[in-house]
């Protein structure tokens, strides 16, 4: 069986060819930020604040498209929908506890690949 | 190397840093990371060349980030970036003039190498206007395509100077050939609307008909046989210059037209009922005095007074004494320009022989002179028996006018007092009649 790859940093492979280092860079810019994002999007969720929930998941989105962390592509536009239409409000705390179990385990590989 | 700066609005710092490289990966571009639409908007002086714009910011909405971008860089390309692949927000924000739309995903680095591509395009089309236009201006530069120190060309200097740093209009007299069209041209490209189109409209020889439909142009329907709109010239002047060449042989119902559109700053097409607003300005010639054409009434004195602004008297070429081998030495160099041969110099019989002539044709007729002496010299020097004037053309009409003597005895005084630089001692021993006569007549306002 093909199993899907938890994300894909083909797009900066391509930046890392020409220019080595690149790549270590801008995924440590995602490793530096991304924490706080996150930290926000639980503490908006844990206050129920649906609206400011919408937006860290939409600030969020455009990072996990671009570094095609493939099982977060449709969770992260749920939430961000539930947030912004109240639409799936009730699947949230699994969407969340998916988010943050699925980020660690991106974290820790991408350390992995680039250490 | 000087590069193409390039600001990035984004509140992501780690998308921030994927734009970033993105853009950077071609050598052209540097750019400028804002985390917020507020810092940005603080740097538009900086004035880049190109916006990266996340739709959805956490302080300004997109909506009023691009307004005010509009604000201060009307022209400047805007690619707005967004999680967001909503078609009504992308149409709206085409319609507002953005450059692109981009959704975030993992093919944006492409998209936008892309994008910037197709930009370093048209900054070098744009670089390529640039530098023609700053040819043409300095091609324009009134004391390069003027050529003469003359008291009287230094006057027209002066007030073409007052032109270029005034908006108001502009009426050019001068015999043909004085270089009316050249003194439009360096007015308006040394003027705040140098940047936008010069249009010429040559009033003289042309039908009424065909003027008002040169000047108005019409609309669709206008006539049975007319199926598209035609912009007029006065349109097409926006917020440039309309020269309107031999202004005085316009037809007296359009000069009243002219006078309304001026007036009221707006007309309507024929045919239309819309108004179509106008900011330009408006510099005439003529050839003629107009002054006599109002006093036959063949020229409104309503349409003179909007028109006059400031009145440039080009002096016949027979009136500027040395400027005429200064011109005649510019023209010879031109000549060996344009024909690759050596550069030929003026002997003192040649330039006695030019200073003597009364040149009817002006200065277009001494180019002509010029040329012809280029070519039948055997030598690099031109001597008086290079130079021919045309005998088919009048000397001058002095005689014709049949004045009385005594008013050819002033006007001749007048004329080499011009001439001389009003160096009475030099006009006398010329005339070879006594100075104090001359005083006399100047004490007494006869010349």
């Amino acid at each position: 069986m093909c199993e899907v790859p938890l994300y894909d940093l083909t797009a900066f492979r391509a930046m890392d060819e020409e220019d080595p280092g690149a790549l270590a860079k801008i995924v440590q810019v995602f490793l530096d930020s991304t924490p706080e994002v996150l930290h926000d999007l639980n503490e908006a969720y844990q206050a129920a604040d649906l609206q400011a929930l919408a937006h860290l998941a939409h600030k969020l989105k455009a990072t996990i498209d671009i570094l095609s962390i493939y099982p977060l592509k449709q969770l992260i536009r749920d939430i961000e929908k539930a947030g912004k239409t109240g639409e799936g409000k009730e699947n949230l705390p699994q969407l969340m506890e998916t988010l943050n179990r699925t980020t660690e385990k991106v974290f820790t590989e991408i350390r992995r690949e680039i250490s | 190397m000087e590069t193409i700066l390039v600001f990035i609005v984004e509140d992501d710092p780690a998308y921030a840093e994927m734009l970033q490289y993105t853009v950077t990966r071609n050598p052209l571009f540097s750019t400028e990371v804002f985390l917020s639409g507020s810092e940005m908007l603080k740097n538009l002086h900086k004035e880049p060349a190109v916006i990266c714009l996340d739709y959805f910011l956490p302080d300004l909405s997109g909506n009023v980030v691009l307004k005010r971008i509009r604000e201060h860089l009307p022209d400047i390309p805007v690619i707005v970036i967004s999680g967001q692949e909503d078609v009504r927000i992308a149409t709206a924000l085409y319609r507002e003039g953005i450059t692109d739309y981009i959704v975030k995903d993992h093919e944006t680095p492409d998209r936008i190498q892309f994008v910037m591509k197709h930009l370093i395009e048209k900054f070098d089309l744009r670089r390529e206007i640039e530098d023609l236009r700053e040819e043409v201006e300095k091609k324009y530069h009134y004391q390069d395509v003027i050529k003469g120190q003359s008291p009287v060309i230094r006057q027209v200097f002066h007030l073409i100077e007052k032109a270029t740093k005034s908006g108001i209009p502009v009426m050019i007299s001068g015999e043909t050939g004085t270089g009316k069209d050249l003194v439009a041209k360096a007015i308006h490209f040394n003027s705040v609307r140098k940047r936008k189109p010069f249009v010429t409209v040559n009033v003289s020889g042309y039908n009424s008909d065909y003027i008002e439909t040169e000047l108005f142009g019409y609309e669709k329907g206008y006539l049975s046989t007319i199926t598209s709109r035609k912009t007029g010239q006065l349109e097409q002047a926006t917020k440039g210059t309309l020269y309107l060449d031999e202004i005085t042989d316009l037809d007296y119902n359009l000069q009243g037209r002219l006078l309304k559109v001026i007036q009221e700053k707006e007309f309507v097409r024929p045919g239309g009922s819309e108004a179509v607003k106008l900011d330009l300005r408006i510099i005439g010639s003529t050839r003629k005095n107009i002054g006599e054409e109002i006093v036959r009434g063949r020229f409104r004195e309503d349409l003179y007074y909007q028109l006059q602004g400031i009145p440039i008297e080009l002096p016949p070429l027979r009136y500027r004494g040395e400027d005429i081998l200064i011109i005649a030495k510019y023209f010879i160099e031109q000549y060996s320009r344009d024909n690759r041969s050596p550069k030929a110099t003026l002997t003192p019989a040649a330039q006695g022989k030019l200073l003597r002539y009364s040149y009817p044709g002006n200065i277009r007729e001494l180019r002509a002179v010029i040329n012809l002496a280029c070519v039948m010299t055997n030598s690099d020097m031109i001597d008086d028996v290079d130079i021919s004037f045309n005998s088919s053309l009048p000397h001058s009409d002095f005689l014709m006018e049949e004045n009385s003597l005594e008013e050819y005895t002033r006007k001749i005084i007048r004329f080499f007092l011009q001439k001389y630089n009003n160096n009475v001692l030099l006009v006398a021993e010329k005339l070879d009649i006594g100075k104090s006569t001359i005083y006399r007549m100047l004490k007494n306002k006869e010349i």
